[in-house]
Order: C-alpha cells, then sequence, then structure tokens
C-alpha cells in the first residue's frame, strides 16, 4: 500500500513537470536550438532502426569490438576482489 | 568469483549485448519483404522490439525477479538514493552542453540523435511514446548497465565504461559528421550518474525507473503540445 502511494507521489511529480517540459516544448518550436542548450526535453535513446549508413555502421562496429574486448580483457585479467 | 560462473556470465553478457546491436538489423530484412506503409512497418518493428526486450527480460528473470522484489520493499530509500545521483548528472550534463553551445557555433553541429528520434518517428507520437518510456530505457539499462555490472567489478571502472558506451552508441547511429559526437560528452556524465546510482544502490530498477520518468516528461509535454496544436488548428 505504502509502496502504491510513492509511486502515486512520483506520477503526481511527474504531472507536476510537465507545465514546464510543454513550455519548453512550444519555445522549441521558436528557437530550436536552445532545447539543444538546456537538453531538458530529450529522450535519450539509441535509435537503430537497422538501416544505419556505411559511415555510422563502420563507427559502431569499431565501438561494439571495442567494447566487447574491454570487457573480455576485464573478465579475464582483471585483479580478484 | 569463480573461472566458469565468470565465463558463464561473461558468455551471456555478449550474447545480451550481441542480440540487442544484430536484432534490428535482422527485423530490417525481414520486414523489408513485406509491401506495407511506413506506419505498419514501424509497428511491426516496435512490436519485434518488444519480443528482444522479453528475451532480455527473459535471460534476466531471475535477477530482475530479485530486484524488483528488493525495489518494492525499499522503494523510498532506493529511490532517495538515486534521486542524487540523477540529479547530479543531469546537472553536470547541462552544464556540458551550454558549454558546448558556448564553445562551439550551433550551424556546424546539432544534436542529431534527437533529429533522427524525430524523423522516425514523424506522425508517431503514440509509438515515440511507448518506445521511448518502455521500450528504450529498460532495454538500454539492462544492456548497458546490467551486463557491464556482472562482468566489472570495479566502481568507477563500471561507471565510467558503462556510461560511455551507452553514450557512445547513442550518437554512433545516428551522427552526421564527427563534430557531432561531442554530445557524447555530457551524455556520459549523465549517464554517470545513473550508473552511479545503480552501483550504489545495486538495483536495476533504480536507473530504469529513472530513465522511464526522465522520458516520460518530455513525451507527456510532446503530447499535450500535439493535443494543444489539434484543438487550436
Amino acid at each position: 500500500m505504502k509502496s502504491k502511494i510513492n509511486i502515486l507521489k512520483l506520477f503526481l511529480i511527474v504531472c507536476f513537470c510537465c507545465p514546464t517540459a510543454v513550455f519548453a516544448v512550444s519555445y522549441n518550436n521558436i528557437t530550436p536550438k536552445l532545447v539543444n542548450v538546456c537538453a531538458i526535453v530529450q529522450s535519450g535513446a539509441i535509435v537503430n532502426d537497422g538501416n544505419t549508413n556505411p559511415s555510422n555502421f563502420n563507427l559502431v562496429i569499431i565501438g561494439l569490438v571495442v567494447v566487447i574486448l574491454i570487457l573480455v580483457g576485464i573478465a579475464m585479467f582483471a585483479p580478484k576482489k | 568469483m569463480e573461472v566458469s560462473k565468470k565465463l558463464k556470465t561473461l558468455f551471456m553478457s555478449l550474447c545480451v549485448i550481441l542480440l540487442y546491436f544484430v536484432w534490428p538489423y535482422f527485423c530490417s530484412y525481414v520486414l523489408s519483404f513485406l509491401n506495407i506503409d511506413k506506419n505498419l512497418k514501424l509497428f511491426l518493428n516496435l512490436i519485434l522490439n518488444f519480443i528482444c526486450l522479453a528475451s532480455i527480460i527473459f535471460i534476466y528473470v531471475n535477477d530482475l525477479k530479485k530486484d524488483y522484489k528488493k525495489f518494492i520493499k525499499n522503494f523510498k530509500s532506493y529511490m532517495k538514493k538515486g534521486l542524487k545521483y540523477f540529479i547530479i548528472g543531469l546537472l553536470c550534463y547541462g552544464i556540458v552542453n551550454i558549454i558546448i553551445a558556448g564553445v562551439f557555433d550551433f550551424s556546424n553541429i546539432s544534436n542529431d540523435n534527437l533529429t533522427t528520434l524525430e524523423n522516425v518517428f514523424s506522425d508517431n507520437i503514440f509509438m515515440l511514446f511507448l518506445s521511448t518510456v518502455f521500450y528504450y530505457p529498460i532495454v538500454e539499462e539492462l544492456v548497458f548497465k546490467k551486463t557491464f555490472k556482472d562482468i566489472i567489478d570495479n566502481k568507477w571502472l563500471f561507471v565510467f565504461i558503462s556510461a560511455f558506451a551507452n553514450a557512445f552508441f547513442t550518437y554512433a547511429f545516428s551522427a552526421t559528421n564527427a563534430l557531432s559526437l561531442i554530445y557524447i560528452i555530457p551524455s556520459t556524465l549523465f549517464y554517470m550518474g545513473l550508473s552511479y546510482g545503480y552501483y550504489a544502490t545495486d538495483n536495476i530498477m533504480v536507473p530504469i525507473t529513472y530513465r522511464i520518468i526522465y522520458n516520460l516528461i518530455p513525451n507527456i509535454a510532446l503530447l499535450i503540445e500535439t493535443m494543444l496544436i489539434i484543438k487550436f488548428i
């Protein structure tokens, strides 16, 4: 019950924040670059629609290989705690 | 950790990462055979994305169940702890963005990730809402935080690598020029806040909840704005 009340409180906070965000989005229409500065109304997401252009694809592959190597390296050679 | 257990964890984490990166290309290949309109394609793509999410959740189902129970039990303390680091991350993000705006000419660089997001989901606010509020936060936190934390024991190494990887791929997929990759820096700082929150609470529900809230605010705003535009037109 208590957790449900907390979730409700959280939802109310989010709803309270919305008018501010509406203002920011409206303002975005006038000065789009300002939102880049404030960066408050951005939804962070990795947008991969499966049609990556070749130059970005190369960058992604390089990044992925580096990430895999780092993870394998850490798992294999990191000192035990 | 035993060697065999360590190898199993590593194998599982790599499978999750590869599934996450390969799945969209598989979906795109399958959907390319269907002669359907853009909206329906986007909708099918969304369903396929949720299948990918369900698979990743299935892989971690036991850990997620445990974390969920703990999260519900200690909701207030977890959220309080996470909020501190989330706000620090968000503040750093804003400050660095302002510095970037001050240093660079905006006509040369743009936030391509935001533009791509708007282009992909243009006229599909409902799908944008479903994707950015439910799909992206959960899948990204599982892929970039849960898998990384399972492998990396060191606190700062985990915080930095997981945050940087998340920020890097956010822009690597959509960057139109090398200069726009500069946005990786503020994004890394933002994700570091979430990663630190996850490390401090040891509960994946904390970063997921904050990402959902963070993405929920602009989405509700966008929905309200769209409704207002429709009303006034």
